[in-house]
């Protein structure tokens, strides 16, 4: 446990975990990595799925779904994060490379696993791609997501407003909720608004909630949510949640390496938050019928097979 | 039991009709207005249609593989563009708003690549292309359709005065993709009504969304409001 570097009372530098899995502790580690041994998943239990939209083009939203996932894993639950942005930024946050199968089909692990049982995947349009045509890589990569999807209560779709164009898809399938980070600023409120009314426009019977990111001074959040809320009403006459908001990260994140060094007691806070409203939310307690095949659709979309 | 096609030559005349009796293969809700129709270029525009959308719609087909489609389509652009006045009083009955762009459906067995890569520069135009194989059995034949290059734009941005939105909408409108996507027409001039397959509605790829003025004009008073708390707090 000496090498779990305490970062202050919540973020935990466990990038180490990702980058060298085969260390001398391993037993100690497990109890780190599997902390919820002892639930299994019932036949019945559905795997809920949450899109996560983006707004910026660095980590910073890397940096608050991973970290989202982390807190929603500490509450017990079992998370899958699957990157679907192009330029795959929670992938490379996390693990601090690309992922070698994007570009060919090299023998590695589809699905990484991460700390807290946390399991990653990447899975960006050129991928998508090469799946057309290489059926090898096709079978492996299916196969490993389904595998993913039966074992986790919880998969966390991360997709920035740009790649949202072509992974369509995604919008008319199985999402339980679709959360857009909107941040105080005309531009981005504005492109985080055309990303809802395009949710909207191809599932109509969405849920949709908001997180507000770099928030600077607390009246931004209600002046920011309530513009929103309003113009989702007034316009799209739907209703918007209220998901929590994010501090602005006082340091830049790196987007080479792996999980942020710092620690800021508000981000955790607003973080924890965030996950304890996503549980309550959803309901995952709850055991609800699901197929639990939101992939082999989304992949079948794609005309993969 | 198992039915053997084989490939087959199809003819001009046999592909304009199962065109013309099957316009929805091609796009959703697409109808024919027109067919045949010559431009002063010397050329012929295969089929005129319009969209649901009230979106003037050219399709033009070639049974052999022909880079120069490209070339004759954007140069009937022209001419209808040209003759807009002309065009606006033949088709006044029709429910085809001329004040949205064109669009544009090339059918052919293969596109070259160089074809594919041009067409891809175009960002300014809404372009499909299908290629297709006419299969025959010994009672039977059937076509397949493959919708192989599809470019959306974004409608006209222009009053978003704002750069940041343009770029989204030009990012938006650069992101062409080509993609398999099998339409097959079993007895394609005989059964088509009888096919469920394209009973279903197919919904686009990827649909484009743009905000009114009204609801830009919502969220321009926001840096004001916040400026206003900040003065406040």
């Amino acid at each position: 446990m000496n090498k779990l570097k305490k970062l202050g009372k919540g973020l935990d530098d466990i990038s180490y975990l990702f980058l060298s899995p085969e260390q001398e502790d391993s037993a100690e580690q497990e109890i780190m990595l599997e902390p919820d041994k002892t639930r299994t998943k019932t036949v019945e239990m559905a795997t809920k799925n949450i899109c996560l939209i983006g707004n910026s083009h660095d980590s910073r939203d890397a940096f608050l779904v991973i970290n989202l996932s982390l807190a929603l894993a500490r509450l017990g639950m079992r998370i899958a994060v699957v990157d679907m942005d192009e330029k795959l930024p929670c992938v490379n946050f996390l693990l601090g490379r690309a992922n070698d199968i994007i570009l060919e089909n090299n023998g590695q692990e589809f699905v990484s696993q991460g700390p807290f049982g946390v399991k990653l995947a990447g899975l960006n349009a050129a991928l998508i791609e090469n799946m057309l045509v290489d059926k090898a890589l096709r079978t492996k990569i299916m196969l490993e997501m389904k595998k993913m999807e039966q074992e986790v209560d919880l998969v966390l779709i991360s997709v920035s407003q740009d790649s949202l164009f072509y992974m369509n898809p995604l919008l008319r399938k199985s999402i339980e909720e679709f959360l857009v980070f909107v941040s105080p600023d005309k531009n981005s409120m504005l492109n985080s608004y055309k990303v809802i009314k395009t949710i909207f426009s191809n599932n109509p019977v969405a849920k949709i909630g908001t997180i507000i990111t770099d928030i600077e001074h607390m009246y931004e959040i209600d002046v920011v949510f309530n513009k929103m809320f309003s113009a989702v009403r007034k316009f799209l006459v739907k209703e918007l949640y209220k998901y929590g908001f994010l501090f602005k990260l006082k340091q830049e994140v790196n987007n080479n390496s792996n999980i942020a060094s710092f620690y800021d007691a508000d981000l955790t806070a607003c973080i924890s938050n965030i996950a304890q409203i996503i549980i309550l939310r959803l309901n995952l307690e709850e055991n609800v019928k699901s197929n639990g095949e939101l992939f082999k659709n989304v992949f079948n979309e794609f005309g993969i097979e | 039991m198992t039915t053997i096609f084989h490939n087959a030559q199809i003819s001009n005349d046999k592909l304009r009709e199962i065109i013309l009796k099957n316009p929805q293969t091609l796009l959703p809700g697409l109808s024919f207005i027109d067919l045949q129709m010559s431009t002063d270029e010397s050329e012929v525009i295969d089929f005129l249609g319009v969209d649901t959308n009230g979106r003037m719609v050219i399709v033009n087909f070639d049974v052999n593989p022909n880079d120069q489609m490209l070339i004759d389509v954007l140069s009937q652009i022209q001419w209808l563009k040209k003759n807009q006045g002309l065009i606006k009083r033949l088709f006044f009955s029709e429910s085809v708003d001329f004040d949205k762009s064109l669009q544009i459906v090339l059918v052919s067995p293969v596109f070259s690549s160089k074809l594919q890569s041009a067409v891809r520069q175009l960002s300014d135009k809404d372009i499909k292309l299908f290629s297709f194989k006419y299969i025959v059995s010994q009672s039977d034949d059937a076509i397949i359709f493959d919708e192989i290059f599809s470019h959306i734009k974004t409608a006209d941005s222009r009053s978003l005065k704002n750069q940041s939105l343009d770029e989204q909408a030009k990012k938006a409108a650069e992101c062409s993709v080509f993609f398999q996507k099998e339409q097959i027409v079993k007895n394609p001039g005989l059964g088509f009504e009888k096919s469920e397959e394209l009973k279903k509605e197919q919904a686009p790829l990827y649909d484009v969304i743009t905000l009114t003025p009204e609801e830009i004009a919502e969220f321009m008073d926001v840096e004001a409001a916040l400026d206003q708390n900040q003065v406040s707090e």
